[in-house]
């Protein structure tokens, strides 16, 4: 699994050509990087594993790995006030790519 | 947070009554936890059997609790569900608290 957060001036992903790359959108939500919100948009996309015949266990890590990576865009990227994130979780055959992006403060390292 | 606490034997035991402890509710779950373990009674056990999502917010409270507390009253937990034993066993916090399988009363902890 990728789990990959963008910061300012990364370019935007082209989110309609999934498709074309052999995966398909599972759940996509933006939002804004507040507690409440992130819990919320945590839920919505655990229904919708759930609906896609995600198993409970792999569908528990993938919700761990995110709340985590979004907690810090909430604390880090965006420590001086919530901000606008992108979550995308897409399928493809061979495990789920998650796909988040921030318009908060980059990596310390720039990565 | 809704908690709620009971006696068993010595122990005092603290039931979460809500399936979250993460960013959202971190900060209020370990005031919550702080005053409800002013009842008497030691070990204090931490019931977790109806929390389902723990994060690292959370799991930061337990031990920001299990401080709180200090060595004449330990902090046990008993009935973590698997996603939340998950995130003691990654974190090797399971090496520093007694768990139980089963809350104290329950009908397993009884057979």
């Amino acid at each position: 699994m990728l789990a990959k957060t963008v910061g300012p001036g990364a370019p935007q992903r082209d989110h309609g050509s999934h498709a074309e790359q052999g995966r398909s959108m599972l759940f996509r939500r933006q939002f804004t990087s507040t507690d409440t919100e992130t819990r919320a948009t945590l839920q919505a996309m655990m229904l919708s594993l759930d609906q896609a015949g995600i198993g409970a266990e792999d569908a528990s890590n993938v919700e761990l790995i995110l709340a985590e990576a979004l907690n810090n865009v909430a604390e880090h990227a965006y420590s001086d006030g919530a901000g606008p994130v992108d979550l995308l979780v897409s399928i493809q055959r061979n495990g789920l790519v998650c796909t988040i992006s921030d318009r908060g403060r980059p990596m310390p390292s720039g990565a | 947070m809704d908690i709620s606490t009971s006696r068993a034997g010595p122990a005092l035991v603290i039931t979460i009554n809500d399936s979250r402890v993460d960013a959202a509710v971190a900060i209020d779950f370990k005031e919550s936890v702080r005053l409800a373990a002013e009842e008497p009674g030691t070990p204090v056990i931490l019931d977790l059997s109806q929390v389902t999502f723990l994060d690292s917010s959370g799991l930061g409270a337990v031990v920001a609790v299990m401080k709180l507390l200090g060595a004449a009253r330990p902090l046990e937990l008993a009935g973590l569900t698997p996603p939340v034993a998950k995130v003691f066993r990654l974190t090797r916090m399971n090496s520093v608290f007694t768990i139980h399988p089963h809350p104290p009363g329950s009908l397993q902890a009884a057979g």
